[in-house]
């Protein structure tokens, strides 16, 4: 038999002493999440021009601002709205399994398969100067932190999060959700019948909300694509 | 360094142990998992310093903010889709003796509960919070942690095979 306090105690593990290396770097990224915080406060002013032209509807997960998202339908041209990145055509090798109609000028597919894809800028195959290529999350083609994702989902959405309305978003019926604190947001575009494409954008990567929408929506699905299992 | 880095600082280097500890048990053993939801957590509690600092019960506090980090996390994803792909095995908090294995059920059992229902278990009977702070951790009503509890105590005691605290007792309450 065992007591259940003494069980959960043995999963909890050890209680290790912490290091003034790893409290340094929980305070490098304590103000590295600071500064995308500030980034995007300071990006949320050309959301609302962008939202007052279009028929928005609001579909805030987490209540209060900056983290409130409204959603409405994507812009006819990508310099509709201003924000400190401009979506451009992409003209590089499209995946195998998806094609993307528009990226952040100056990023590309870094990494992608039958489940999905990531989009990152360019610095992370162009360093600047005193940056080793090799370590990061920028570098490292399976993290997604300052990058967009899109994924091929099983998911059938058909319990939407609570306070979430369905919107056309290109050619589908979606939805964005904001992810909360340093996670960004997702765009959902529902595949009836097939589950979704999410698509997630880091928070503070400089993209205004109309912008998302409209490169979620130029995302399109081969048939030979799968979701991922989970 | 600000007053506030150095405040953040002392703080990491107390807390980040415990802080881990608890969310390896909140996330049923995945100890990579707990760092992560441990780092999103600091970083949270860093931008919002001064309110935390302000907060009438810090631990309170810290409680809900690790609870909002795990369900963030949850809530990626891609983060799902990368940790299948990566097919990473099922790992223990700690594995390989007989300790473990004794363990081992009640952790397969906590794994198979919904993350909220765990984090009841784990804040009402390994920290003996009482209903009202558990239910402040978990943003949700008193009533609800009685009934999540009540039902995860049910799951659970078919594996511990051991007399498990009665639910709707204030067993333990500080």
């Amino acid at each position: 038999m065992m007591d259940l306090r003494d069980g959960l105690g043995r999963i909890g593990g050890d209680l290790t002493a912490s290091s003034v290396e790893q409290a340094d770097r929980d305070l490098a990224l304590g103000r590295r999440a600071a500064r995308r915080r500030r980034t995007v406060q300071a990006a949320g002013g050309s959301l609302a021009a962008a939202v007052a032209a279009v028929a928005a509807i609001s579909l805030s997960v987490n209540a209060g601002p900056p983290d409130g998202v409204v959603a409405g339908p994507p812009a006819a041209t990508a310099s509709a709205s201003p924000s400190s990145l401009r979506l451009v055509s992409y003209s590089g090798t499209q995946p195998e399994y998806y094609t993307v109609d528009w990226v952040p000028q100056g990023w590309f597919v870094q990494y992608s398969d039958r489940a999905g894809l990531i989009i990152a800028p360019d610095e992370a195959k162009n360093p600047s100067p005193g940056v080793n290529p090799s370590a990061g999350p920028l570098s490292d083609p399976r993290d997604v932190t300052g990058k967009i994702s899109v994924s091929l989902s099983s998911k059938d959405w058909k319990r939407l999060p609570p306070g979430v309305k369905l919107t056309k978003i290109g050619d589908h019926q979606g939805m964005v959700l904001d992810n909360g604190g340093d996670f960004g947001t997702g765009v959902v575009l529902l595949l009836p019948g097939k589950g979704s494409i999410d698509v997630q954008f880091a928070e503070g990567i400089g993209l205004s909300e109309e912008q998302m929408l409209q490169l979620a929506a130029g995302v399109h699905v081969s048939p030979k694509a799968k979701p991922a299992v989970g | 360094m600000t007053e506030r880095d150095e405040q953040f600082h002392d703080f990491a280097l107390a807390r980040r142990p415990g802080m881990v500890h608890t969310a390896t048990m909140l996330t049923a053993g995945d100890r990579h998992l707990a760092e992560d939801v441990v780092q999103k957590t600091l970083a949270s509690l860093y931008i919002n310093w001064s309110k935390f600092r302000r907060a009438d019960n810090p631990d309170g506090y810290l409680r809900r903010a690790l609870v909002n980090s795990l369900t963030d996390e949850r809530r990626l994803i891609w983060r799902r889709r990368e940790r299948s792909a990566a097919e990473l095995p099922d790992t223990p908090a700690a594995g390989g003796n007989a300790e473990d294995d004794r363990v081992e059920p009640l952790r397969k059992a906590l794994k198979q509960l919904p993350p909220k229902m765990r984090a009841a278990v784990v804040f009402r009977y390994y920290y003996d919070l009482d209903y009202a702070e558990t239910a402040e951790a978990l943003g949700c009503s008193q009533s609800t942690v009685r009934s999540q509890t009540a039902r995860a105590l049910d799951r659970l005691r078919t594996v511990l095979k051991s007399d498990l605290p009665e639910p709707m007792s204030q067993h333990g309450v500080h």
